[in-house]
């Protein structure tokens, strides 16, 4: 999308422990926006993540992330990074190298296009190998 | 014959300008403030409260002392706090009115504990939200002051009604702020070298100029350029990216903002960047100064550099220092006409 887009996955995004992965991002746009207006889709060396499992940490909480939508009081502030919490059966281990696909769409509530005036889609996908923290 | 000035423009900047440095985490609002009055860009300030404060609008006591003291210590007059009119926040429904008007409501005071007497709104919320807003406002001391930004010039029907509306009401709450990427007679070459450097080709821009150009509204110069630049080769990233051209860079003559200028509070010094001799060919900011000294307007502008969305080849402080010194120019003529 742009400039911004270089903060979304910092070198350090990615940790591993017994449970799983958790991913940390930060919002690509110029100011903060609730959990309601982003979405996201992931994939782990080339294998999409199963999204009924996946949950997001935000401002201490943890909400799954198929209730993204609901969740208009969650803000990221712009400078905070929210994590993304993926349960896996033997993860990867601190110091492996992992593949990562992140899409990270933002709706953008005041910005309405269309005859439906939808809010404008911002998205961006992020194509990295990050070391396992 | 010396011809009476009846206004007059102080200068500002808006933290807006400094997202790709914000962003980064390498600043803290204070280290931001210090770099702009370092820098000399000018006696006012403008925060976006969505981007500068954790929690905005349901800020702290601490968080308002800090704002403040930084105003203060750094010798700024607080001149606009930004709110954002966020409608479509559940993005399957959007805000009602009566919601809309409660989400704007703890904004307004957010302006007035800040000691900002002016909070931009944006057009995303009708004439009536702002109406009904107007005996808060009032009570609040704060000036709602509604961006007029590019497709939103001042003939667009949504700002003829707020324009109808505002002459209703007669409220001193009631007002605008021109964004002045609204009256633009080039797409910025700054810009055009964005897309490039995304894989666009000469022919593509050729197209895209051809589009701009035309005077129709902004939806259909989208429907235009997708199946033709597609046709040529563009991906639908590229096409993205050339569709900024036409949301971002408005025609609007500069003349018609003469219009409005009895309800102008504040104005927003869009920029997109400079040529190697310090000016920004593609909006007349001599122009501009004119037309609104001459209409009789007191207040500030205050720089909005756009960069953070299309290019991070330069510094924002350096790009809003070379905005400054133009103004200056343009300014030091003026007066000593």
């Amino acid at each position: 999308m742009g400039p911004l887009d270089k903060y979304i996955l910092r070198e350090d995004a990615l940790s591993s422990n017994a449970q799983g992965l958790g991913l940390r991002f930060q919002s690509h746009w110029y100011r903060a926006l609730p959990l309601s207006c982003m979405d996201f889709n992931l994939k782990v060396n080339g294998i999409p993540v199963d999204e009924e499992k996946v949950e997001v940490e935000i401002n201490g909480k943890r909400f799954p992330k198929q209730k993204m939508l609901e969740l208009k009081d969650e803000w990221l502030f712009i400078l905070d990074q929210a994590t993304v919490h993926i349960p896996m059966q033997n993860p990867p281990k601190k110091g492996d190298i992992c593949s990562i696909e992140f899409k990270l769409d933002l709706y953008i509530p005041y910005i309405l296009i269309g005859p439906d005036q939808h809010p404008l889609l911002a998205g961006t996908l992020v194509t990295k190998n990050l070391l396992c923290q | 014959m010396s011809i009476m000035k009846k206004g007059n423009i102080k200068l500002a900047t808006s933290l807006f300008s400094y997202a790709y440095e914000w962003n980064s985490g390498q600043y803290t609002l204070e280290d931001m403030i210090r770099k702009t009055r370092e820098l000399d860009l000018g006696t006012g300030l403008e925060i976006i409260g969505f981007q500068s404060l954790r929690n905005f609008p349901h800020i702290t006591e601490e968080q308002i002392k800090e704002v403040k003291s930084l105003m203060e210590k750094y010798d700024f007059e607080p001149v606009a706090l930004d709110a954002n009119i966020d409608v479509g926040i559940q993005r399957n429904k959007l805000m009602n009115v009566d919601e809309t008007v409660e989400y704007i409501k703890p904004q307004i005071t957010a302006a007035q504990k800040l000691g900002f007497p002016i909070l931009r709104c944006q057009t995303t919320a009708p004439a009536e939200v702002y109406k009904k807003l107007v005996p808060f406002a009032e009570k609040a001391n704060v000036v709602m002051g509604i961006e007029l930004h590019t497709p939103y010039s001042v003939d667009h029907p949504s700002v003829i009604k707020m324009r109808e509306m505002f002459e209703e009401v007669d409220s001193r709450v009631l007002g605008f702020v021109p964004d002045m990427g609204t009256c633009m007679h080039a797409i910025p070459d700054a810009l055009l070298t964005s897309f490039k450097e995304a894989g666009v080709t000469d022919e593509m821009i050729e197209v895209t100029k051809e589009i701009w150009l035309k005077d129709i509204p902004t939806p259909q110069k989208f429907q235009q350029l997708g199946p033709t630049v597609a046709a040529m080769g563009a991906t639908p990233p590229q096409i993205g990216r050339l569709n900024m051209a036409f949301s971002m860079n408005g025609r609007q003559p500069v003349e018609k903002w003469a219009e409005i200028i009895p309800w102008t509070v504040h104005l927003h010094g869009k920029f997109y960047g400079f040529d190697e001799h310090g000016d920004e060919k593609s909006i007349d900011y001599e122009k501009i100064f004119r037309t609104f000294i001459d209409g009789g307007y007191n207040g500030y502008i205050a720089s909005e550099y756009e960069g953070s969305a299309f290019t991070d080849e330069f510094s924002a402080f350096d790009q809003v220092e070379k905005q400054h010194k133009l103004f200056k120019k343009i300014l030091k003529k003026i007066n000593a006409e």
